[in-house]
């Protein structure tokens, strides 16, 4: 026995159907990032609302058999499911391996029996988990026979919550401050048995004719305390209404007190669904640009990057300038760019194109480097240097460009001194100033002009400078101004180009398509 | 290094920002005669510690015979580089050193639009923004990355492509030329990015515009190619313009 269970655990561990099919359960079910997940939780929240109506429906009309097939097939997705998450709750194969193979390092026997009573315990205690619970009682009563438990259908509306993560996240609220919560509700309580002991002491005895029984007294004091008075039993005595009006008094500072608990708790969590929001906004985007940091020189960079359709996530951590990044409609992580769990949850191995670090301190510059490059070292990395003596040591650390902010700056004005009208131009290519800019434009693979000379490309017509050409086999050699008659256009060849916004885009049009503009 | 005399005094620096003190360097390189004007002690020790130790003045230059004593005024001057890290103090220099010379290049410090409106009110002929340049670099870096590799080259001079500035004077070998029609700049493999025009604007044009220009005397015309290229043809016009007052 313990030898086939054994044989059976690796033989699971070995399989790759397993594997698939676990990791697609865990995704739909419980990885917060995923479309499927979302895509699974929307239809299941359907199906929880839909059975939800026809109960309601149920109570004064007669439901055709359709509709009760369709709450048997809801009920049958609902066991599923939650066969689903038992399933994945605990690997018990895994605890049979970890366990043969310890008995083996150790040179003991191996006992499968102390496997199994792990393995029980663990499934037994997510079978009596809340949410489990929930599921089962959502489930039981459409058992025919169980009709009578039909209150506890009520419970799917619960069901809902484990698909919404922002929810979830607003209840832990009541688990995180438990101390606070408990302190109050005892208060309560005394509150409650003390008012309700004094009041039944003066009126119980008969001088009020609604207070019969000590659970009278217990009832009316509740209600009292919680501000509602429903006025359906009142003191008469001046003593019971003494303690009305104390009871009054604790009854709104005891309101105060749970309002004031919730309220800041509710805050921090806002915070964390926030940000968790935007880490799965970040995750939801194809691939995107991550920026480190939102200085003067993010700032320009992220307006131009958006303006060209790049998708960009800012990583920030002083709360003031986030908000300036937020106001701006920006995806903005609050938390250190150094965070390695954070870099992972965004997605660091697949999903960024380009990190641009643009902290003031190269300390921390070099932290940011360190981090990704620890999961990815691959992905491009464009660090700010404040210090030149830092350079090098950015340069280690994996950063594959480095800008320094005044190298450029100061390149300009020296040049101003030297030739001022040779770079007013390139000042004005650097920041658009007056239109016109260097850019190159890709030749797709429809291009007309792949296989034909550049002097077959009007550039004239759409009064568009040429400068140069890239070809996709020697990216580093730019063909400056080559002989137009003897250079052949290939697919995925680059343009150098100086021109105005409009002229380019109509010169990206005829690139693609010509004919459109023979007549013009 | 040594101490300027007053006449010789080519560039006036003013102020010991970062960016200053990378001019600075690159004045110093290119043995220009400059003076650094830096009037907070905590930032002149700055200058002290990078060896400006005999062309660098604390005074403020506040009052205007103060700042002509400093070379304001002065007919060798080629610039004035407003670069301190107090925008009121740059706005008050740009101001009082416009007004004291019409002529001068201001090239000033700016950290965002506001600030250049305003240096351009007070007379700054060109405001140095190094945010949006450092932004937009990096943004040119992912988003077109050889037309940046292909600036960068041209910023740095000693590379194989650069940018030049030709003045057209009455014997220039294109003086009457039509803009689209200049056919030596194809004998060189040259680009003409554009020109400025005197009769138009003192406004650079770049040749994108598609206006044929005239070139007359007194325009500048400006080329971008391979520098040896450009060496060759920058001798064939001086080779020309000889040629012609030697005939004359």
């Amino acid at each position: 026995m313990s030898d086939f269970l054994v044989r059976l655990a690796y033989r699971i561990e070995g399989s790759r159907t397993h594997h698939k099919f676990r990791a697609f359960l865990t995704d739909i079910l419980e990885n917060h990032n995923s479309k499927n997940k979302k895509i699974f939780d929307a239809f299941m929240i359907f199906l929880v609302i839909s059975t939800i109506g026809i109960l309601i429906y149920e109570v004064k009309h007669h439901i055709p058999i359709e509709i009760i097939y369709y709450e048997y097939c809801a009920v049958f997705i609902f066991i599923l499911e939650w066969l689903a998450r038992y399933a994945i709750s605990f690997e018990s194969h895994k605890q049979i391996i970890r366990d043969f193979e310890e008995s083996q390092y150790l040179n003991i026997d191996y006992k499968i029996s102390e496997s199994i009573k792990i393995i029980i315990k663990r499934k037994v205690s997510y079978i009596i988990s809340p949410s489990s619970i929930i599921d089962l009682l959502a489930i039981l009563p459409s058992y025919r026979p169980l009709r009578i438990l039909r209150v506890f259908l009520l419970l799917r509306l619960f069901k809902v919550l484990q698909y919404s993560n922002s929810i979830n996240q607003f209840l832990r609220i009541f688990v995180e401050k438990k101390l606070e919560l408990t302190i109050l509700l005892v208060l309560y309580i005394a509150i409650v048995m003390f008012s309700a002991t004094v009041i039944y002491v003066y009126e119980g005895g008969g001088s009020n004719g609604h207070m019969h029984t000590y659970w009278d007294a217990v009832y009316w004091s509740f209600v009292t305390v919680a501000t509602i008075g429903y006025g359906d039993i009142v003191p008469h005595s001046d003593a019971g209404r003494i303690v009305v009006f104390i009871l009054i008094i604790a009854g709104l500072a005891s309101a105060a007190f749970f309002t004031a608990i919730v309220t800041s708790a509710m805050g921090e969590k806002l915070n964390y669904i926030k940000k968790n929001k935007t880490i799965s906004n970040a995750i939801s985007l194809q691939k995107y640009i991550l920026v480190c940091g939102y200085g003067r020189t993010c700032r320009v960079l992220v307006d131009n990057l958006k303006k060209n359709n790049h998708d960009v996530v800012i990583i920030e951590q002083n709360p003031e300038i986030c908000t300036v990044a937020e106001d701006k409609g920006y995806h903005v992580i609050k938390d250190d760019p150094s965070n390695i769990d954070l870099l992972q949850n965004i997605g660091i191995m697949n999903k960024i194109s380009s990190v641009v670090i643009l902290s003031n301190d190269d300390t921390v510059n070099l932290s940011i480097i360190l981090s990704i490059r620890s999961i990815n070292p691959n992905v491009e990395i464009i660090s700010r240097c404040n210090s030149s003596k830092s350079k090098n040591k950015l340069k280690i650390a994996g950063a594959t460009d480095i800008i320094q902010l005044n190298d450029s700056a100061s390149l300009v004005a020296m040049g101003y001194l030297k030739s001022p009208i040779a770079y007013e131009a390139i000042d004005d290519m650097l920041t658009d100033f007056r239109g016109a800019s260097i850019t190159e434009l890709e030749i797709f693979k429809n291009s007309p002009f792949i296989g034909k000379p550049l002097s077959e490309i009007m550039f004239n017509k759409f009064n568009i400078t040429f400068v140069g050409i890239s070809h996709n086999d020697d990216r580093n050699n730019l063909k400056f101004n080559p002989a137009r008659a003897d250079t052949i256009i290939e697919e995925k060849d680059f343009l150098i180009v100086i021109g105005y916004e409009k002229t380019i885009k109509s010169f990206k049009s005829y690139l693609q398509s010509p004919t459109k503009f023979e007549d013009k | 290094m040594h101490t300027p005399q007053i006449e010789t005094i080519e560039v006036i620096v003013y102020g010991y920002s970062k960016l200053a003190s990378e001019i600075s360097l690159a004045l110093h390189n290119e043995f220009y005669n400059f003076i650094i004007i830096e009037p907070d002690p905590r930032i002149h020790k700055f200058a002290i510690r990078d060896k400006y130790t005999e062309n660098i003045s604390t005074k403020e230059c506040y009052d205007d015979d103060e700042f002509i004593s400093h070379g304001i005024c002065n007919p060798n001057l080629k610039a004035l580089y407003c670069l301190h890290n107090d925008f009121n103090r740059n706005l008050f220099i740009t101001l009082s050193a416009r007004n004291l010379n019409q002529d001068i290049p201001i090239i000033a410090l700016s950290s965002n639009d506001n600030e250049t409106k305003k240096l351009k009110l007070a007379g700054a002929s060109r405001t140095i923004n190094p945010y949006e340049i450092a932004g937009l670099k990096i943004f040119r870096q992912i988003d077109k990355p050889l037309s940046m590799k292909l600036l960068e080259e041209i910023l740095h001079n000693n590379s194989r492509f650069t940018i030049k500035e030709i003045s057209v004077s009455n014997n220039c070998l294109f003086n009457g030329l039509y803009s689209k029609n200049i056919e030596i700049l194809e004998k060189y493999n040259l680009v003409l990015l554009g020109i400025q025009d005197k009769e138009i604007s003192r406004e650079f044009i770049f040749s994108s515009r598609g206006i044929n220009h005239k070139i007359d005397d007194g325009d500048t015309i400006v080329v971008l190619g391979e520098s040896a290229n450009i060496d060759k043809f920058q001798e064939e016009l001086i080779h020309n313009k000889q040629g012609m007052n030697n005939e004359k």
